[in-house]
């Protein structure tokens, strides 16, 4: 083993520690903690994903954190300054339910059709992506009850962005 | 020489406190760059975007398609007889092109008293199609990587033909967000055109075999949460120089992405045989700063 190098590890070590403590995450890391909404993930595997995030009162609470953080995001809120704050709420509760097998049926146009004409950019939708994720660490989600939902979200990045 | 050794690093530690300030890395939400945290990768040996030692189809840093963004990065890599720095930059436009620079410093002092291998690289990594994580095609990138050695009278004492030469890689990366146990998971697989000894810090071409060969390299991961990921990483090499056997090179690692600003990569990595001496394992640590 090479001694010179110990003062150059060390560097790097302090580096880490400086570079670390100027850059600390302004949101705590979701534990691996089971949320209480989602307690009874590994008894049953056949629960849907709408159970996982709590079913109705869970997407609720989801939707309305969901909306506080694109409200907070300067990139994406200039395209909701006109929006019906709660019927947004309620159809992004429909839509969501539906889509993670939850009892509802959607009834509005498709994801495609809403956003057409909007020329949203490849940026704006991955700052949703991050909002969402930054809803889902408030209410301290499971971090793999989180990706089945990005999963399914995931799949409308075409019919959404640059339509 | 160790006086010098501790400058270089005094001098990278000072410019990256810079950097840092500069950029007024107080705050996460500062990264305003839209790309999701991890998606840049780390900063790979050659200064390109990617794991330790295989560059990705991913470019640098967390710039979207109408953003600037791009990376700083400074690695140790400790081996049983060797240890080698890199310093890098890399500047990523749209998400479209990732340009790199990087200078690499091979510390051989165990096998020659006070003696260093260096080169620098200009690296050029198009984003051809598809997405990394968004359903589609893999992401597919095109790279080059031209190297060239400061001294070229090693090299050339143990038979290599040139002192500098061109790498052309293909790269393709899929990430799947809810991949194996609901965690998300990634692979890689590069295609490489090389006639590098030992990354061309031996030079160009050699006895052996003078011209460009295809190579494979491969790394995968998995994803404990946003934040912590484990993964491997496999890298075949040329074998130019009948003065000195080269092997392919392995390494698993832990990278930590605490925000888009910072990621620090850990790996354990066995290098083969280097210079005649076999058996090279040690660890690899980089530290990347990005925007
Ligand atoms: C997976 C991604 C997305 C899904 C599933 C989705 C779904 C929806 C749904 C269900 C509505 C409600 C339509 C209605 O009121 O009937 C909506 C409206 C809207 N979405 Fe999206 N959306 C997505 C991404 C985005 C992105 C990335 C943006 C841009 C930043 C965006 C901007 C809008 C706007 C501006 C409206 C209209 C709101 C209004 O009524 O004023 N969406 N979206």
């Amino acid at each position: 083993m090479n001694t010179v190098n110990y003062p150059m590890i060390f560097k790097l070590a302090v580096l880490c520690l400086v570079i670390s403590a100027c850059s600390t995450t302004s949101k705590p890391v979701p534990s691996e903690r089971t949320a209480s909404v989602a307690s009874h993930e590994n008894l049953d595997t056949a629960l849907t994903l709408y159970d996982q995030l709590g079913g109705k009162d869970g997407l609720s609470a989801l939707s309305e954190q969901f909306i506080k953080e694109i409200a907070s995001d300067d990139r994406i809120r200039p395209r909701f300054v006109k929006t019906d704050i709660s019927r947004f709420h309620r159809v992004m509760q429909e839509h969501m339910c539906e889509l993670t097998d939850g009892p509802c049926e959607y009834s509005g146009d498709s994801v495609k059709t809403i956003h057409g004409g909007m020329n949203i950019r490849s940026g704006e939708f991955n700052a949703m992506v991050q909002a969402l994720m930054r809803a889902m660490d408030s209410l301290v989600l499971p971090i793999t009850t989180q990706n089945q939902l990005l999963e399914r979200l995931a799949v409308f990045q075409p019919d959404v962005v640059g339509q | 020489m160790f006086r010098n050794l501790d400058a270089t690093a005094t001098r990278l530690t000072f410019i990256s406190w810079l950097v840092c300030s500069i950029l007024g890395i107080s705050d996460v939400h500062a990264n305003n760059n839209s790309r999701i945290v991890a998606t840049g990768g780390g900063t790979s040996i050659e200064g390109s975007a990617g794991s330790g030692i295989v560059p990705w189809a991913v470019l640098s840093g967390y710039a979207d398609e109408d953003e600037l963004g791009g990376a700083l990065g400074l690695s140790h890599t400790e081996s049983k007889d060797f240890s080698m720095d890199v310093a890098s930059v890399a500047v990523n436009w749209h998400n479209r092109v990732e340009l790199s620079f990087a200078r690499q410093r091979f510390d051989i002092n165990n096998v020659a008293a006070g003696e260093h291998l260096q080169q620098n690289i200009l690296g050029v990594k198009f984003r051809l199609t598809g997405d990394l994580i968004y359903p589609t095609l893999p992401q597919i990138a095109l790279g080059f990587q031209y190297k060239k050695n400061i001294s070229f009278s090693i090299p050339n004492a143990v038979g290599a033909n040139e002192d500098s030469g061109i790498d052309v890689y293909l790269a393709a990366t899929k990430l799947w967000l809810n991949g194996p146990f609901n965690r998300s998971a990634f692979v890689n697989g590069t295609v490489r055109a090389t006639r590098a000894n030992q990354l061309g810090l031996l030079g160009f071409g050699g006895d052996k075999n003078g011209d460009h060969e295809l190579v494979f390299e491969l790394s995968a991961g998995l994803f404990f949460n946003r934040h912590w990921v484990v993964g491997a990483d496999y890298r075949q090499k040329p074998d130019n120089l009948s003065a000195f056997e080269e092997d392919s090179w392995q390494d698993v690692f832990v990278g930590w992405f605490p925000n888009k600003r910072v990621n620090v990569m850990l790996a354990w990595v066995g290098l083969g045989s280097i210079s005649g001496i076999n058996n090279q394992n040690g660890y690899y640590l980089s530290v990347q700063i990005s925007q």
